[in-house]
């Protein structure tokens, strides 16, 4: 018994520890919220950088905005952040008596779906805890918006710093033509701008797969798919990316509302994405010699490393089933085998991130031989945590 | 000389096979190497002399143990090397080669070579998957599914990657059973009315003959199911085991027991909420045969089952509520799906012996035999032997202290009730948490004259990334269980048994890759329960006689320890381990004991 009570107690003193946080205060060790007084008087809210009153900011440079403004008397405070043209959202919050570059900055980021765009005037409203409507505003605009795309040891665009043909479908040139290949068996692939409708997440321009499968089970419809060259020497994935577990697989994918209509006919909710990876089990290339996918294929068949008859595909499989755009993460561990056993499902069944050599969206139908469409964007590999864009 | 032609043979093998590789595709490598040592000490009353100090006449004596050890060290290396040849795109054959050495077996001696696991599977016609030799199969479970032997939803780390050694070495993947045969496998896709067809059929042989007296016992059954689109799946199982009478001379007992079932599951999907409706449905036969010289007889009994519910996933915060209701008939019997993975009274490794007495001589003093509360907590985790690994065409003996209301998986029969649940979250969220209710009862009463027991349980565990809650970057996290069962029977043969399971663990990485572990798993069961015995038809025998089993016994399972990992399938890890078992009645307290063991685990996953 000496030894349950004495084990309880280890547990206990952990779990206080580990959990002690002080009551009603928060982590600078201040009220968590103060309300305004009769007394309170505004200030001017001003956005800065550099210490300097600045209409504009580019937010690529990678340093934030400030904010500054003044008040009489300690006040727990937001500042809200509105994209005029993206609809894009960040709040920024603190309290205290003065805003300043050591409590209220913005690095680019957002708390809701869309990202700030390039070259849009953002509103900042101060609004005062206990202070009814808008104390103080500004506005400025950003010449350039914070670098999603940037490569880091812990993010990274299907085809990493490439600045076209990339899986957040901007820059210029890039279209879906600069994709390695598209699967277009009786669908469309696009490369669609947004719209008062439909707004792209990220920058301008989203991804569309729109048809009816022309294959005889009415099944896969078409896609994008990326490929290492054959010369490559190595693969999509950093080396670094060991662990399956600590691999994700993101993409924002638009749900079933507002879905297009083709020659008349409106696409219907039966849609899945399939977000795949393919890997080099045995890590060479594949030719007609060694693979007999390809050996059955007409004479010139391109060939790349993947060999679909004997290497393993894994697939992030999205049904659309929602409205409105949303962000989709999937550990690279969670990914599920190919159910064609000829063509990815007959590989050493081994997860090996580190030998992915094709990328490849796709979508299917779910029934059969409907006409479905997909809309999606801003596809990339992260690790260590899924994508959370207001970091 | 058999086994120097054995090596022989083994080597000829691997030749022809890296013969084959010069023209074959690929060859790639897989396996496991560990290296494992305890040492452990036996204490408590249980080796000490014991008498009764009333004032009447001492009638409780126990001598002491003179001859039982008190230690026992123990270990092996072993070395499981994978190959995996693939000659063509339709064919792959893979072997487990096993190399162990035993603790003490060094020099060669005690060496052993063998063979683990064979294996071919491939593709024909781009169609159809085919596996032969050692395979891991399961259908539903009413069918044929190996489920766990005690509720460890929400087990510590540290007593997890225990058992992980247990469950590797008995073949224990998931919820499949390890058996040999073939299996086949394909799926059709259609042009209209449903999506895909898929079907599998497979056949085994579970059990080799004995000559003259026990025949073969094979198992063949299989599965389609139609997919008619995400939203409507429907599929049919169907098992039979039985005994191939005539593979032997003089077969005496034969068995055969065949179970058909069939499921259903909607699905309505909305933006936030996924509704199911869900059930399986079947029935079973299960005839014995018991064939004499000049007399033969047989039994039989047809027994069926449904299990209906509906659920709610709320996908917001992944919140999912449902409610089951199911009745398994009293002869309702699957061999598949009934068979339990551990024998509760099985012989332990590890101070099997107590006493004085070698356990050939009196069983009862055996460490693991039902006046000693069985197999504990430690022996689940840690005895590689206690396993079993073979189908059972009869019910096996159990330990009602730790599952009394589904000892049979959720097959187990005379059930009826609700069962209630929900969780939350997943590994990935900052809290995992998830519970279940059981209202159940038995179908019907196994004694004249007797009432239905009822049976009432609810567990339940969290798991806490503490670490997401805190930001911290290396991983603080905690888990929680309970499993709480009330058994009640009023009236004529009164039954009235609770028992608690906790399970408590922390896991807490002090620097990159050095973990400090903890956990501990209680069990206390206090009342009286009423185990049958079974006759040879599986029938409870009400002339023979019934084990009156009073419980009032608790057992801690404590364990902490630290563990390096040098990559994510290679680690090191240190235990110490405490088992103490006490029994709470004053007449048995001098049978209490306890083991410490220090234990010491290095594995590498290739």
């Amino acid at each position: 018994m000496n030894r349950f009570k004495k084990l309880g107690l280890v547990a206990i003193s952990t779990l206080v520890l580990v959990s002690c946080k002080k009551s009603g205060l928060n982590e600078g060790g201040t009220p968590k919220n103060i309300a305004a007084s009769g007394n309170f008087s505004c200030g001017t809210l001003d956005a800065q950088f550099g210490g300097a009153s600045t209409p504009t900011i580019d937010l690529s440079l990678g340093l934030p905005l400030e904010f500054a403004a003044t008040f009489n008397e300690t006040v727990s405070w937001k500042i809200v952040l509105r994209g005029q043209s993206s609809t894009a959202v960040k709040t920024i919050s603190g309290t205290s008596s003065v805003l300043n570059a050591s409590n209220a900055t913005w690095i680019g980021n957002h708390d809701e779906l869309y990202f700030f765009e390039s070259g849009e005037k953002v509103s900042a409203d101060l609004i005062i805890s206990g202070k009814a409507g808008i104390c103080s505003s500004d506005t400025v605009t950003i010449v350039n918006a914070r670098n999603f795309k940037t490569v880091t040891p812990t993010f990274m665009l299907i085809n990493g710093a490439a600045s076209t043909f990339n899986s957040d479908f901007e820059g210029s040139g890039s279209t879906i033509n600069n994709f390695h290949t598209q699967f277009n068996i009786g669908g469309s692939t696009l490369r669609m701008v947004q719209d008062d409708v439909i707004r792209a997440p990220e920058g301008q321009y989203y991804l569309r797969i729109i048809g009816k499968s022309a294959e005889q089970n009415g099944f896969f419809v078409g896609g994008l798919q990326h490929r290492k060259n054959p010369a490559a020497s190595t693969y999509f994935l950093p080396v670094t990316w060991t662990d399956p577990e600590k691999i994700y697989l993101n993409v924002y994918v638009r749900g079933i509302d507002n879905l297009p209509s083709l020659n008349g006919q409106q696409a219907k909710a039966y849609a899945t994405l399939n977000f795949e990876c393919h890997e080099d089990d045995r890590g060479d290339n594949s030719t007609a010699a060694n693979c007999d996918y390809y050996a059955k294929k007409p004479t010139g068949t391109g060939t790349d490393h993947f060999c679909p008859s004997s290497e393993d595909s894994w697939v992030f499989k999205i049904p659309v089933q929602h409205t409105g755009w949303k962000l989709f993460s999937c550990k690279y561990s969670d990914l599920l085998p190919s159910e064609d056993f000829a063509n990815g499902g007959f590989g050493n069944r081994k997860l090996e991130p580190q030998k992915v050599c094709r990328v490849q969206l796709g979508m299917v139908s779910s029934p059969p031989f409907n006409l479905v469409s997909i809309d999606a964007d801003f596809a990339c590999f992260t690790y260590g945590a899924p994508f959370d864009p207001k970091k | 000389m058999r086994t120097f032609a054995k090596k022989v043979l083994i080597l000829a093998a691997m030749t022809a096979g890296t013969m084959m590789v010069s023209n074959a595709q690929v060859v790639y490598w897989n396996g496991l190497g560990r290296a494992l040592v305890t040492g452990s000490y036996l204490g408590g009353n249980i080796l000490n002399q014991y008498e009764d100090n009333s004032t009447t006449p001492a009638t409780i004596t126990q001598p002491k143990d003179l001859t039982s050890a008190r230690k026992s060290t123990d270990g092996y290396t072993i070395f499981d090397l994978g190959v995996n040849a693939q000659p063509n795109e339709t064919l792959r054959a893979s072997a487990t080669l096993r190399l162990k050495n035993s603790f003490g077996g060094f020099y060669g001696d005690g060496s052993q070579f063998l063979f683990r696991q064979l294996k071919l599977d491939g593709i024909i016609s781009k169609r159809v998957k085919y596996e032969i030799g050692d395979i891991d199969l399961e259908l539903s479970k009413y069918t044929l599914h190996n489920f766990s032997e005690i509720y460890n939803d929400y087990e510590s780390d540290i007593l997890a990657q225990r058992r992980s050694v247990v469950e590797y070495e008995n073949f224990n993947f998931g919820n499949k059973w390890r058996l040999q045969g073939a299996h086949l496998e394909t799926s059709l896709r259609f042009n209209q009315g449903i999506e895909k067809l898929g079907l599998r059929f497979f056949a085994t042989r579970n059990r080799r003959y004995v000559a003259s007296t026990v025949p073969d016992r094979f198992m063949v059954g299989g599965r389609a199911e139609i997919f008619q689109s995400r939203m409507l799946q429907i599929g049919g199982n169907y098992i039979y085991i039985f005994d191939a009478a005539g593979t032997v001379s003089s077969p005496a007992l034969t068995n055969q027991n065949q179970v058909i079932t069939g499921d259903l599951k909607f699905t309505h999907f909305t933006d936030k909420v996924d509704y199911s409706v869900y059930g399986e449905a079947g029935a079973s036969t299960n005839k014995y045969s018991y064939k004499l010289v000049d007399s033969s007889s047989s039994v039989s009994s047809n027994g069926g089952f449904y299990d209906v519910g509906v659920s709610a996933k709320y996908k917001p915060l992944l919140l999912k509520l449902y409610v089951n209701y199911r009745n398994v008939d009293a002869n309702f019997f699957s061999s598949g799906a009934q068979t339990r993975r551990i024998n509760d009274y099985g012989t332990v490794d590890l101070f099997s012996q107590l006493q004085n007495a070698p356990m050939a001589l009196d069983p009862s003093l055996s460490r693991s035999s039902v006046g000693m509360g069985g197999a504990t907590l430690m022996d689940y985790v840690t005895d590689q032997d206690l396993r079993n690994l073979n189908l059972r065409n009869s019910l096996m003996q159990y330990n009602p202290a730790y599952n009394n209301i589904t000892p049979y998986g959720q097959a187990t029969p005379n059930r009826k009730g609700l069962t209630i649940g929900g969780s939350i979250g997943n590994n990935e969220k900052v809290v995992k948490a998830d519970f279940a209710v059981d209202l159940m009862s038995q179908a019907v009463a196994d004694t004249a004259g007797a009432s239905e027991r009822k049976y009432t349980g609810i567990k339940g565990g969290a798991m806490l990334n503490a670490h997401k809650l805190l930001r911290f970057e290396k991983d603080i996290i905690l888990t929680v269980g309970v499993r709480n069962e009330n058994t009640q029977r009023s009236g004529v043969s009164p039954v009235d048994l609770k028992s608690t399971l906790i399970d408590l663990g922390l896991t807490v990485e002090v620097v990159k890759n050095l973990d400090l572990l903890g956990g501990a798993k209680m069990i206390t069961a206090k009342g009286h329960e009423i185990i049958y015995a079974r006759d040879e038809y599986n029938r409870i025998d009400a002339t023979k006689s019934f084990y009156n089993m009073d419980l009032s016994q608790s057992q801690a399972l404590v364990s902490a320890g630290a563990r390096y990992r040098f990559s994510k399938n290679t680690y090191f890890t240190v235990n110490w381990v405490n088992q103490a078992v006490k029994f709470k009645d004053a007449s048995m307290s001098m049978s209490n004991y306890h083991i410490n063991q220090i234990f010491f685990n290095y594995t590498m996953i290739f």
